[in-house]
């Protein structure tokens, strides 16, 4: 049970929503002009990875048009957009649908 | 061309990239770095400004407020700093008709991003398709549209040594 005191109202029924945040991805679509040795190189110095895996994500967007480059926090998503519209590739952020 | 024509990049003694042996064609492709990389050059400006939100006005809204002031600042200081090095654009002392460039390496990054800003913005302007990005020129360059696919590949020419010299 509560305590009450004089002049303090206390809640009974609080409500903490305790959901995370809805993961977002970062998707880098094919265009006609960029290098594939550009894009890879591009792919290294923002997400940090590694040649083979640059290169994977670099295929995906010229066979298939489009790759997810990183899945996580929105804000995150954000600063790697920008990063990606600065190096001239086009990005697109979505949020990640719930099964 | 013989193979020890072509342009190639070296590193000289104070850790600067030396982009040797520029074609003339390729020089010309530099030297109007100047002009495509204008504020009002036509595309330039276009690429800055798109949204990775394009289904969602608000943020949209909220990208075009925050980010696109700075995109268009990471531009301006990246071409800043390229058309400094082209103005020192010079012969080759033993092959005059090509040329020689040196780059700072803190100015590589800067070049490989304004070089990708030019050749995206002729993509754009003229609606290039991948397959007459594959397709042979013809002998006689007669249209702007060849002549923009020209440099287009001229300054991706450049941008490849730069990346593998920077690798």
């Amino acid at each position: 049970m509560a305590e009450t005191r004089p002049g303090i109202e206390v809640l009974e029924d609080t409500d903490t929503d305790t959901r995370l945040a809805k993961p977002w991805k970062v998707i880098v679509h094919d265009d006609p002009i960029n290098l594939m040795v550009y894009v890879t190189h591009v792919f290294m110095k923002i997400f940090g990875y590694p040649k083979p895996r640059a290169e994977r994500h670099m295929l995906e967007v010229h066979q298939q048009g489009r790759s997810i480059l990183w899945t996580g926090a929105r804000e995150q998503a954000e600063v790697y957009a920008l990063k990606l519209r600065a190096a001239q590739l086009t990005t697109t952020l979505e949020p990640v649908e719930a099964a | 061309m013989r193979r020890h024509d072509y342009p190639r990049v070296e590193k000289t003694k104070g850790g600067a990239f030396l982009l040797r042996n520029i074609p003339p064609l390729m020089a010309l492709a530099i030297r109007r770095l100047p002009e495509l990389l204008a504020d009002g050059a036509p595309g330039i400006r276009d690429r800055l400004v798109g949204t990775p939100y394009p289904d969602d006005s608000e943020a949209m809204k909220h990208w075009e407020k925050h980010a696109v002031p700075e995109l268009e600042h990471l531009f301006r200081s990246a071409r800043d700093l390229v058309l400094k090095d082209v103005e020192a654009i010079a012969p080759e002392p033993r092959a005059t008709e090509r040329s020689r460039m040196e780059i700072p390496v803190s100015h590589l990054a800067a070049w490989i991003s304004s070089l990708a800003a030019v050749r995206v913005a002729l993509g754009g302007l003229h609606d290039l398709k991948e397959e007459e990005m594959e397709e042979q020129l013809p002998a006689v360059l007669v249209t702007p549209r060849d002549r923009a696919i020209l440099l287009v590949h001229l300054l991706g020419w450049v941008q490849g040594l730069l990346v593998e010299a920077g690798a």
